[in-house]
């Protein structure tokens, strides 16, 4: 993010978008998305039990774990890519111009990346995982609205913390 | 565009977004453009004579006019155009995957278009123009940021001026 803006746009918990950008910003996307007849990728991460982490090792500790946690997923995405906290540990992403392979790919990707990693709490080397959801815009589709596209992405989302956590569904 | 929500991102006098919103997400569009290798025009709109106007009617009539135009060059555009108020009587465009030529067109139509409104002050007509100035980049521009692209559309908006002002210079 430029220096002269980000204080503005940034969420301070997480230090990326806040989630009103994510929402003006996403809707400039889809516009460009439908104009230029190219699929868009709206994805929801779900940080797994984080209000358990959070009860067990305090808020400070589940904020760092956010930061943490969306510092490796913003480094793994494009600069073009949009990536928000959207609260409640969520994260949104827009991806534009992705094919559908690739689309499951990427946030499988994601998904791996978060999961190898280990942090630190109290001292004892700790693994977390991530749910992913996500939703393709077609172009050819009328498709609506940003917001109804992250709906689909949260819905993909609970599919995949129904079927047990730590994978990703894409619709 | 106005909803509780947004009014962070949108300048609170021609009710479009503001400069802070045009360069960060226009840095976003930027990236996309390079990444996709299409051109990306910016453009700069600077209302002629706006100071003479604020000093011979008042500024609150300057506003209104302002805010008329501002109106003007959002119902012209597409809605995946990304419009702004920058400040000091200027208007920001930033148009993706317009080629230079439909660039100039496009740029034409807005000028006259704003040239053929009247404005009723005090009973009398008064007319409007703007001197437009656009920088149009073609393939990568990864090294580029918004703010340099920015500053050539601003020395393209002075030699529109010096060239007798009411027109369009392209770099």
């Amino acid at each position: 993010m430029s220096s002269e803006t980000k204080v503005i746009f940034q969420n301070e918990a997480s230090g990326i978008y806040t989630k009103d950008f994510f929402f003006v910003t996403g809707k400039i996307l889809l516009q460009l998305a439908k104009r230029n007849q190219v699929p868009l990728l709206v994805a929801v991460i779900d940080i797994d039990d984080f209000e358990a982490i959070t009860s067990e090792f305090g808020s400070k500790t589940g904020e760092k774990l956010l930061e943490l946690t969306t510092k490796l997923i913003d480094e793994q995405c494009r600069v073009s890519d949009l990536v928000a906290y959207m609260g409640e540990g969520k994260i949104g992403l827009v991806f534009y111009d992705i094919t559908n392979a690739d689309a499951k790919n990427t946030l499988e990707i994601l998904r791996e990346k978060v999961a190898k990693n280990t942090y630190l709490i109290n001292n004892e080397e700790r693994y977390m995982t991530v749910s992913i959801g996500g939703s393709i815009m077609q172009s050819r589709i009328n498709a609506g609205a940003i917001e109804i596209v992250y709906e689909q992405s949260c819905m993909a989302l609970e599919t995949a913390q129904r079927k047990g956590k730590n994978c990703v569904v894409v619709y | 565009m106005k909803n509780k929500n947004n009014t962070i991102f949108l300048d609170p006098l021609t009710g479009i977004y503001n400069k802070a919103f045009f360069l960060e997400a226009g840095n976003k569009i930027l990236q996309l453009a390079s990444r996709n290798k299409v051109p990306l025009s910016l453009c700069i709109v600077d209302v002629d004579d706006l100071q003479v106007i604020n000093e011979q009617y008042s500024p609150g009539i300057g506003n209104q006019i302002l805010e008329s135009i501002a109106q003007t060059i959002h119902n012209s555009c597409r809605e995946s155009d990304l419009i702004a108020y920058v400040g000091e009587g200027k208007m920001g465009l930033l148009l993706y995957n317009i080629s230079g030529i439909n660039t100039q067109t496009m740029l034409d139509g807005l000028r006259k278009k704003i040239e053929h409104n009247t404005y009723k002050v005090n009973q009398k007509e008064v007319v409007v123009t703007v001197s437009i100035g656009a920088c149009i980049m073609h393939g990568q521009m990864n090294t580029q940021t918004l703010s340099t692209i920015y500053k050539q559309a601003y020395l393209a908006v002075n030699v529109a001026k010096e060239n007798g002002k009411n027109r369009v210079a392209v770099y």
